[in-house]
């Protein structure tokens, strides 16, 4: 049934005429997800009108079950968002509304003792980092940047700077209130329990975080409505305040002081790009050493692509930099923080150097170009900035070409094999040909989990915004994923559309067809973001199959 | 047409909402987290920098027309202070001209025939008929300036090192003459050789291109240019940053050359200010002591940096072609307000959480103040909230648009606080 008029007056009397519209230059600014590949794909190339039929603005979880329960009766969809930073979350079937949660800005709780905050759907990372910085604690950055909502980040499973220590957005929920697509409320984890506080995740009550796997293979708001959620906070050293000076634009340091956070950047003595598998190999060492010493803040490695785009500070410094060979290799990049004393700090140092010493590592030292553009400039991002779109700079676009989860090692082995694919694919078949290289082709954001338990990766491809780069991408894309498939690798396929859940989950336990059968026990009536996870309509699986080389 | 110049700029958002956030490094509170007054105002994402760019985008590509939408288009494009503070945030992470993109909306809205607004029209109306946007006979511009013997450089034979320009609202607006006297009076004190253009100094027109009337605005600015040349001055000096802005920055980009190759050289009266009391030819006698926050007017911030001229295209990558450097809002006036407040004894400066380039605005700028007043009262009102925070008891500022909105929103909030020109605060100084 269609969006009418009729629905449209109900949904005034739930949140009040002021915080409704219908207007189509409002709905307008809700209708693109123009920078992904796929997003340039839909418009160009399918022409789908992704405008939806009206946008709504809950001020509390009662009125959001009320939007609900009036989409039942009157049987529209819906699109839950948070900031809009989004890879799914866009109508793709007419008379779609999008609940925008900008009124939900709430920092409800800041439990400083038991180091959790409980935060409605708009509240940002950088806003809960503020206050959280106050007592002597902070939150992770997404490289998504921290003005995205970190309700949101944490439902999709977002990874972080210093994931090292944080694991990604699962690990750092400790419950929710979910409202289910018929408009019920659950919680989770001690959320369930009045009076238990919401410290905990496991319990007492279910652990339903699985419900909310947004980004691989999950729904992407395609279950509900998350409204609220209890999240970590992270012991941080100080100060009370990110201290920076000056005009922010172009200043980048921001001067912690190195008595309570300090930064390294390693390389190995190996030739880039002909010994990059040596390289990673030893940059894996590296990191099970750190793991079982139980040191650091942040470890992570990071290749060529991510280094020159969050170091940048205009999109012709990073070409600049390019071009003067600022970083001629992938680097490890490390920080340690004196958590509980500066003596703990210290003691981590000792440890670290003699790591470094015992797997071959070289400290890059302050007078060389990439420790300068990289630690003077950018380090400090990943704990305040993330990336926000930095990452796009290179052609105003970018795709993940692939993406794993795994344990390191066999992480090492994927980027190795991954890029060989991806060479390969531009050696014989000309893809990303006129991608940015040499950015494309060389990939790897290593980031170790919780003391290196577990890895994810990725490794970007810079398409500009235009149909025939856009298919490449989404080509290798798919590629490169069916190569990893084959070696039974766990690909994560983040970035393509409905059809990637039929042709990938087969080759991953079938963990489609169990989202599949707890969104129709869920949401009876798909009015949930039907048009991601179930119902691929806007890239059809024969065109997907054909690019993959099926 | 307006719109196609910055196609590219507008379809190339990625949408990441950075433009809706105080800049991130300097976020010190959830409470004051937010940077743009017409997103935080109108909540809807079309009223973010974010949201403008996807409408650019839909009626560049026929999926939105002005046709269907015309007075949402017309509150989103005008109920926006033009502040710039979405296009400093994002140039943080692109490289997109967001600025260009909300001054295109309104000089396409003016191009259809849909804009400027009708209180907008009488301010220009206003300036055709009387040369001020206030409706005010030529003949009172210089009343402040009786019996103070300043030369007059519009009359034959009279030169000056200096023009000093005062503007249509210090001119007219009943209790802010004593901005214009006090700098007569610092000027004098400071052996400054200067001029007034007397009655026949006009309003520099800004007010007609922040509204997207380019034809006005360029017949304004020849006239000005034109007596500009007569006076033979090098240095206009100014108190309003609107003027400033407008000849420094306006004046440039309309005759398609950098703000350093004007004939003239503009200068803010706090930088003027500034290097004489460094020069030493400005000294305080008395104390002021208050606890004082400085307010950044957008104008003389982010906004009043120099204008550099760029023509040329996009090439691959998105790269431009000559290279363009890009106003990133680092090089407005910050720092000379600052020293000239801290130079008077007994005073104490406090800074807001949101300052220089990443500054919350007043709400006045753009013709939001006479278009959508309540929008730009509840834009002060946070302000004014957040100068209350600091413990200090006055603002200070050197804008009369912020001023006279400042002092809106208090009087809204039920504020003690006080408002007062940058200028009134140096001459109780120097007694």
């Amino acid at each position: 049934m269609a969006f009418t008029e009729v629905a449209y007056k109900a949904l005034q009397d739930i949140v009040g005429e002021e915080n409704v519209s219908n207007e189509p230059a409002i709905c307008q600014a809700y209708s693109r997800v123009q920078w992904l590949p796929s997003g340039v794909m839909q418009r160009e190339n399918c022409g789908l009108n992704m405008r939806p039929a009206c946008v709504v603005m809950p001020g509390s979880t009662e009125e959001v079950q009320n939007i609900v329960k009036i989409a039942n009766r009157y049987q529209f969809p819906f699109i839950p968002r948070g900031s809009g930073f989004t890879f799914q979350a866009f109508p793709t079937a007419a008379g779609t509304i999008v609940i925008d949660p900008k009124r939900m800005d709430r920092i409800i709780e800041l439990n400083e003792k038991d180091m959790y905050a409980v935060i409605e759907p708009y509240v940002s990372f950088v806003g809960l980092q503020s206050e959280a910085m106050k007592y002597g604690l902070y939150t992770p950055t997404p490289l998504a940047g921290s003005q995205v909502s970190c309700l949101a980040n944490y439902a999709w499973h977002g990874a972080y700077g210093n994931s090292w220590i944080t694991g990604v957005g699962a690990q750092n929920l400790l419950g929710f209130e979910l409202v289910l697509p018929d408009g019920e409320v659950v919680k989770s984890g001690s959320m369930t329990c009045p009076g238990a506080g919401n410290f905990w995740n496991d319990g007492p009550g279910p652990d339903l975080r699985g419900f909310l796997r947004g980004g691989m293979f999950g729904h992407a708001g395609g279950i509900g409505v998350v409204t609220k959620i209890s999240c970590k906070l992270w012991q941080f050293a100080g100060p009370e305040v990110f201290p920076t000076e000056g005009n922010a634009n172009m200043k980048f340091s921001s001067g912690f002081g190195e008595d309570v956070w300090r930064w390294y950047m390693i390389k190995f003595p190996y030739k880039y790009p002909e010994e990059e598998e040596l390289e990673l190999k030893k940059s894996a060492e590296l990191f099970y050493e750190m793991g079982k010493a139980e040191i650091g803040e942040v470890a992570t490695h990071l290749a060529q692509q991510f280094l020159y785009t969050y170091s940048s500070v205009t999109k012709q410094d990073l070409f600049d930099n390019i071009k003067n060979d600022v970083f001629p290799s992938g680097f490890v990049v490390v920080a340690l923080q004196a958590k509980t004393s500066f003596k703990q700090m210290e003691y981590e140092e000792k440890v670290l150097k003699e790591i470094v010493k015992k797997v071959g590592g070289i400290f890059v030292e302050e007078d060389e170009p990439a420790y300068q553009v990289w630690i003077k400039r950018a380090a400090n991002e990943w704990i305040r900035f993330g990336n926000a779109q930095r990452l796009a700079r290179p052609s105003d676009n970018f795709s993940i070409g692939s993406s794993n989860v795994d344990s390191i090692d066999s992480i090492v082995y994927e980027i190795i094999e991954s890029n060989e694919v991806g060479r390969d694919l531009l050696k014989k078949e000309g893809l990303g040909k006129d991608f940015v290289q040499p950015l494309s082709i060389h990939g790897g954001w290593i980031s170790p989990q919780e003391y290196g338990y577990w890895c994810l990766h990725t490794t970007d491809v810079f398409p500009e915004q235009e149909p025939e780069q856009c298919n490449q991408a989404i080509e290798i894309i798919g590629k490169v994923a069916k190569s990893q498939l084959e070696r039974k690798s766990a690909a994560a396929v983040i970035h393509l559309l409905g059809p990637a859940y039929d042709i990938f989950g087969p080759m991953l336990g079938n963990v489609h067809l169990i989202m599949k059968d707890l969104k129709k026990e869920f949401d009876p009536n798909n009015l949930a973001n039907p048009g991601y996870a179930t119902r691929p309509d806007v890239l059809s699986q024969e065109e997907l199959q054909k690019m993959m080389g099926h | 047409m307006a719109l196609e110049k910055i196609e590219y700029d507008a379809s190339h958002c990625q949408r990441c909402s950075t433009c809706k956030w105080s800049h991130l490094w300097e976020v010190k509170s959830q409470r004051f987290v937010r940077n743009c007054p017409s997103v935080w105002y109108g909540k809807f994402d079309a009223y973010a920098a974010q949201g403008k760019n996807d409408i650019v985008t839909g009626l560049l590509r026929g999926e939105l027309s002005w046709e269907e939408s015309k007075d949402a288009l017309l509150e989103i494009i005008y109920r926006c202070p033009v502040c710039a503070a979405c296009d400093i945030s994002c140039k943080r992470v692109m490289d997109l001209d967001i600025i260009g993109v909300l001054d295109a909306l309104r000089e396409e809205a003016c191009e259809k025939g849909y804009g400027p607004l009708p209180a907008h029209k009488e301010f220009i109306q206003s300036i055709m008929n009387y040369d001020n946007v206030w409706k005010q006979p030529r003949t009172r511009r210089s009343n402040w300036a009786k019996k103070l013997g300043i030369k007059d450089l519009s009359k034959s034979g009279e030169k000056a090192d200096v023009l000093y320009y005062v503007g249509c609202t210090y001119a007219y607006k009943p209790g802010m003459e004593t901005v214009p006297q006090n700098t007569t009076d610092i000027l004098k004190a400071a052996g400054v050789d200067f001029g007034i253009l007397g009655a026949k100094e006009i309003c520099c027109g800004g007010i007609a291109d922040n509204v997207g009337d380019k034809k006005s605005f360029e017949e304004i600015a020849q006239k000005n240019l034109t007596m500009f040349a007569e006076t033979g001055a090098k240095t206009i000096v100014t108190n309003c940053p609107g003027c400033f802005m407008t000849f420094s920055e306006k004046y440039a980009c309309m005759q398609k050359i950098d703000t350093k190759d004007l004939p003239y050289e503009v200068k803010h009266s706090t930088q003027y200010i500034d290097e004489l009391i460094r020069q030493g030819k400005i000294t305080f006698k008395n104390p002021v002591n208050m606890q004082v926050t400085w307010h950044d007017p957008c104008h003389l911030g982010r906004r009043g940096e120099p204008y550099k001229h760029w023509e040329g295209k996009r090439v691959q990558f998105g790269l431009t072609d000559p290279p363009r450097e890009m106003n990133r809002g680092v090089n407005g006036i910050y720092d000379a307000p600052r020293n000239v407040l801290q130079a008077i004894p007994g005073l104490k400066l406090v800074e807001m959480e949101r300052i220089k380039e990443y500054s919350w605005c007043c709400g006045s700028g753009g013709g939001a103040k006479s278009a959508y007043p309540d929008f730009a009262i509840a834009t002060a009102k946070e302000r004014v909230e957040e100068a209350e925070a600091t413990g200090a008891g006055t603002i200070a500022t050197a804008c009369p648009w912020c001023e006279a909105n400042l002092n809106d929103g208090i009087d809204a909030t039920g504020s003690s606080m006080q408002v007062e020109d940058i200028l009134d605060l140096v001459k109780k100084a120097m007694g």
